[in-house]
Order: C-alpha cells, then sequence, then structure tokens
C-alpha cells in the first residue's frame, strides 16, 4: 500500500520549464461528507475495474481508497477534457496505478498525486510537480467564490501581482456535465500560462495549477 | 408505464441526493442535476445505479455520460423500457 503524501508545494516548479505541456485535473471529496452513507452497493462495481477492486479487497483503508480512486478519475477526465474532445466519461476507463502515482487512459498515461489530509482526499492528475491545494471553505461560503479566493489568494504571490488582479473564467460548454468548460486564468485582464483545475465538496475547496500546454 | 410515472419515481430516486428541498418543489423535465439540484458527479453514479435497480435496466457508460437533466434521465428510462 503506497504511502500517502502531501502535495509538494513548488510555488517555483509552477513556472518551471520542466512541466510545460501539461494540462492539469484535479477533484477533491470531502471524506465526512454524509452524503456519502447513500454510497449504492454498486458503486465500486461501477467506477472501478477487477484490479481495483481487488486491491479495494485488501486494502486497511477501503473507503479512503475508494474516493482516492474516484478523485483521481475525475482529475485524469478533467485533464484529458482539455486535450480536445471531452470524452464519454466512463470511471472504469480510467485506470489508477496500484502505487497512485499515474492514470492510464487508453494509451495515455498521466502523472498523479493524491493528498490524504485531514476529513479528505485531494487527487491531481497530467503534471508532474504541480501547484495544489485543498482547504476548508469559511462557513456559509458559496463553495465557487470560494475556490476561486483560494486560487487568487494563492496564486497571486507566486505571480507578482495582487490577488484582485487575478479572475477565474468559465465559458459555456455543451460538452460538460453542468455546462460550463474548464477555468481558464486571467491576470491583469489577459490569459495566463498557468492552466488550472479547481473543485469542491462538501467542505473542502481545492485547486491545482501548472504552466500549460502548448506554452 | 407513462412518462409521467417515470418522472415521478426518478424524482423519488433523486430526493435523498439532493439537499435543498426547496430545489425539488419545482423540478420539471428541464431541471440540471447538477445546476440546479446541486448533486455531484458521485452521487450521479449513485442515481444511475438507483435508475437500474428500480427500472430493471441496464444503463450503459455512454448513456449514463449523457444523463444532464432530470428529463434526460426520463427519456433514458422509457427508450429503455420500449
Amino acid at each position: 500500500m503506497p504511502s500517502w503524501r502531501p502535495h509538494q508545494d513548488v510555488g517555483a516548479a509552477v513556472l518551471s520549464p520542466r512541466v510545460r505541456g501539461a494540462a492539469v485535473g484535479d477533484d477533491v471529496v470531502d471524506l465526512e461528507d454524509p452524503a456519502l452513507a447513500l454510497t449504492h452497493p454498486r458503486f465500486a462495481e461501477r467506477v472501478c475495474d477487477e484490479d481495483e477492486r481487488a486491491r479495494l479487497a485488501c486494502s486497511r483503508e477501503p473507503k479512503a481508497l475508494l474516493w482516492a480512486l474516484f478523485a483521481a478519475k475525475e482529475a485524469a477526465f478533467k485533464a484529458v477534457s482539455k486535450g480536445g474532445a471531452t470524452p464519454v466519461f466512463a470511471h472504469r476507463r480510467f485506470c489508477v496505478a496500484p502505487d497512485l502515482e499515474s492514470v492510464r487512459y487508453g494509451a495515455l498515461v498521466l502523472p498523479l498525486e493524491i493528498e490524504l489530509g485531514d476529513g479528505f482526499v485531494h487527487a491531481v492528475a497530467g503534471a508532474r510537480a504541480p501547484t495544489a491545494m485543498a482547504r476548508r471553505i469559511p462557513p456559509g461560503a458559496d463553495p465557487s467564490a470560494a475556490v476561486r479566493e483560494l486560487v487568487a489568494r494563492e496564486l497571486a504571490p507566486r505571480l507578482g501581482v495582487r490577488s484582485e488582479h487575478i479572475e477565474v473564467v468559465r465559458e459555456p460548454s455543451s460538452d460538460t456535465y453542468d455546462g460550463l468548460g474548464p477555468p481558464r486564468l486571467f491576470v491583469r485582464g489577459a490569459p495566463s500560462h498557468l492552466d488550472i483545475s479547481m473543485s469542491h465538496d462538501g467542505r473542502f475547496a481545492a485547486f491545482a495549477a501548472c504552466v500549460g500546454p502548448g506554452r | 408505464m407513462t412518462q409521467e410515472e417515470v418522472m415521478e419515481k426518478v424524482v423519488g430516486i433523486l430526493k435523498p441526493f439532493v439537499k435543498s428541498p426547496e430545489a425539488l418543489a419545482s423540478v420539471s423535465m428541464q431541471t440540471s442535476i447538477l445546476k440546479d439540484l446541486k448533486i455531484n458527479s458521485a452521487r450521479l453514479v449513485d442515481i444511475v445505479l438507483e435508475i437500474e435497480d428500480t427500472f430493471g435496466i441496464a444503463v450503459k457508460d455512454e448513456d449514463a455520460d449523457k444523463v444532464k437533466t432530470v428529463g434526460d434521465a426520463v427519456t433514458l428510462i422509457v427508450q429503455a423500457k420500449v
């Protein structure tokens, strides 16, 4: 069983040429969300392949592993979807490696980082050494606004700007589940070279950022 | 089973997953499962499985992927039962 580890916050690496060309996806799961009690008995059968289900059966932390696998697949789907036409999202087609360090989708292998935090699991796929983090949403705050504030607050100092100079925009899209395209980062009104992904679930907001594809 | 009967059962399936009861009060075929009912992708998997169990059908991944509104779910079920 691979050890869980925190994301490596390598702010400088956000601008590093060695991660140039990556598209990033992320997903956070609140492990204490009461809604998890509604998880269908066949949920693992639907979202996990045979190998993953075998690992779940042997795991000492099956709940955490199941949601780590799910978050990894969601993150990988987001990253892959930025490469062109949005693929059919069949969770079983995104296969997470036993060491939890990569996700395979067809012939494509994406790097993966998973953080198991206090009450959450956060997965980031598609980029090596991304800047990524998950934080609690302030009580009563709108989750979408909270994650945008988190992005602005954390990336502003790394980009040498004020947080109010950062804006995240999602254009309408007919290809996505929520009707919006992937988030795009704008700094002082201009498109940023950073590729970002955002997510929220229950008590947590999260994001990941890296140098975008083709830049 | 009529479309209305299917709709009623689908709303019953959705109900436990909807955090805001007011959102279901005005549910229609156009209601967005994510945007209007605030149901996330993990719960949508559960809902697809409940639909399979309730209606005795098998929902392919490609068909599940197209379910974005309550109407999409109803249409999928009606077509599967034909």
